[in-house]
């Protein structure tokens, strides 16, 4: 699971650089984020573009990321793909991150709401 | 209802000999390889040719290919038993026509467990798996650890049905002979190819179901799925493929499974079989995470069952003997599923 990562003022920027977060890639996933996301900024953006689809378990793993960053950073997510939106719609998870269209629209601060 | 059958001894406990299918006797396995070729050249011709057999195809020109049975054979045995995947360890049968039971019904109003068509039994599948049955299985056995393992002692697959790695082959051939012209490439048809098939199998390992969902779900456009269903049908495999690595095998990766869709009067109806542990209580969870996951906190896990739940129609579950057979469907055409279940 490759995951590219960039801080730019208050805001770490992880992009993520495989189509699939799934049952098969969740753990790395989970992990390398909690690495990347230690001593994190006020705000994590997590660039979902490259992501075309998402299983329980990659979603389990973004929930477990958000809840084990510092009280002082939030995990925002931008640019999911149309089945990402659908699992994320599902489980009620939409309502629970901030989610941006495209990482320019996080980047200036609106959120997709 | 036709129960499970037995066409060995009740403990399911003899090598295949007692398999009433002499072709898949293990004495057979030398002369295998020099019949897969063909098979594989002729493997459209046999689509038509299993089509014909049990009556789906009306035209009656039937080519048969070289190393395919003859039709009157494939017709014989289709509504016999068929060896369960697993091989000589563990030589059970099921036959095709089990499973739930089925009803007409007004094709609208149904419930959990009842399905208003012929269901996956239906010709298509049934042709399906017996036409497989002369291909043999290319992957490499396992090592033995669990009781759904790979059969060691049968690499040819003797046991295992539906292990045919071109699954787009009889629909391909269906949709022009008896769907009489080209189906949409796309996913956006919406209309549904009646009687197309998709036949993958896979180990049990969460790579395995990877790669077998992405083929599966790229071939899922022939079958002329809406978006939206192709969409479902791709997130609910992945659970319920997911589940069975994860609790039905426990993470054992010498475990079968085999997925097989079938387009069947507007809905897509998709049959899981896996020779792993029977679900807790017999039946599949309800839906969602644990209410005291989300009373501590947000949940991290329990999602799988709540998207099956929202998607899948008709989610039946049957423990046969020692293979679990998990059945649901999705409506083949556009609109947003969710809504369709949402106020259920």
């Amino acid at each position: 699971m490759e995951l590219k990562a960039e801080t730019q003022g208050d805001v770490l920027k992880v992009a993520v650089l495989a189509d699939r977060i799934d049952a098969a890639s969740a753990i790395q996933f989970k992990d390398r984020m909690r690495e990347l996301t230690e001593d994190a900024p006020a705000r994590v953006l997590l660039d979902m573009g490259a992501v075309d689809f998402i299983d329980s378990s990659g979603l389990g793993a973004i929930v477990s990321v958000m809840k084990t960053l510092d009280a002082g950073s939030r995990l925002e997510l931008a640019a999911l793909s149309p089945k990402v939106v659908k699992v994320f719609r599902l489980t009620r998870m939409d309502g629970v991150f901030t989610i941006h269209q495209t990482v320019e629209a996080a980047a200036s601060g609106a959120s997709a709401a | 209802m036709s129960g499970r059958s037995e066409t060995g001894p009740a403990s399911g406990d003899r090598a295949p000999e007692g398999s009433p299918a002499p072709s898949r006797r293990p004495g057979d396995a030398s002369v295998a390889p020099a019949r897969a070729g063909a098979c594989e050249k002729a493997a459209s011709e046999g689509a038509d040719t299993a089509g014909v057999a049990v009556g789906s195809d009306a035209s009656g020109a039937v080519a048969i290919g070289p190393g395919l049975r003859p039709a009157e054979e494939l017709a014989a045995r289709i509504g016999q038993a068929t060896p369960v995947p697993g091989g000589p360890d563990m030589a059970r049968t099921i036959p095709l026509e089990s499973g739930p039971e089925l009803s007409a019904g007004d094709g609208g109003k149904v419930t959990d467990g009842q399905w208003p068509y012929p269901g996956p039994e239906a010709a298509g599948l049934k042709a399906a798996l017996d036409l497989s049955g002369t291909v043999p299985e290319a992957r490499p056995s396992p090592a033995a650890g669990h009781p759904g393992r790979a059969a060691d002692a049968d690499p040819q697959g003797t046991g295992r049905p539906a292990v045919r790695e071109e699954a787009g082959v009889p629909f391909a051939s269906r949709r022009t002979t008896a769907a009489g012209g080209a189906a949409p490439d796309g996913c956006d048809g919406g209309s549904g190819r009646e009687g197309a098939i998709l036949v993958e199998s896979m180990a049990s390992t969460s790579l395995e179901v990877r790669a077998a969902l992405q083929r599966f779900c790229a071939r899922a456009a022939g079958l002329g799925l809406s978006a939206d269903a192709c969409m479902a049908l791709e997130i609910v495999l992945a659970e319920a493929l997911n589940n069975i690595v994860e609790h039905s095998y426990r993470e054992h990766p010498s475990g079968w499974i085999v997925a097989e869709a079938e387009c069947v009067g507007g809905w897509v109806v998709c049959r899981l079989t896996d020779g792993g542990d029977a679900m807790p209580g017999g039946t599949p969870p309800s839906a969602g995470p644990d209410p005291a996951d989300r009373a501590a906190g947000l949940p991290e896990g329990g999602f799988g069952w709540q998207m099956i739940r929202d998607l899948a129609h008709h989610v039946n579950y049957a423990r046969e003997g020692e293979v679990n057979r998990l059945l649901f469907s999705l409506p083949v055409g556009s609109g947003p599923v969710t809504a369709r279940k949402g106020d259920r």
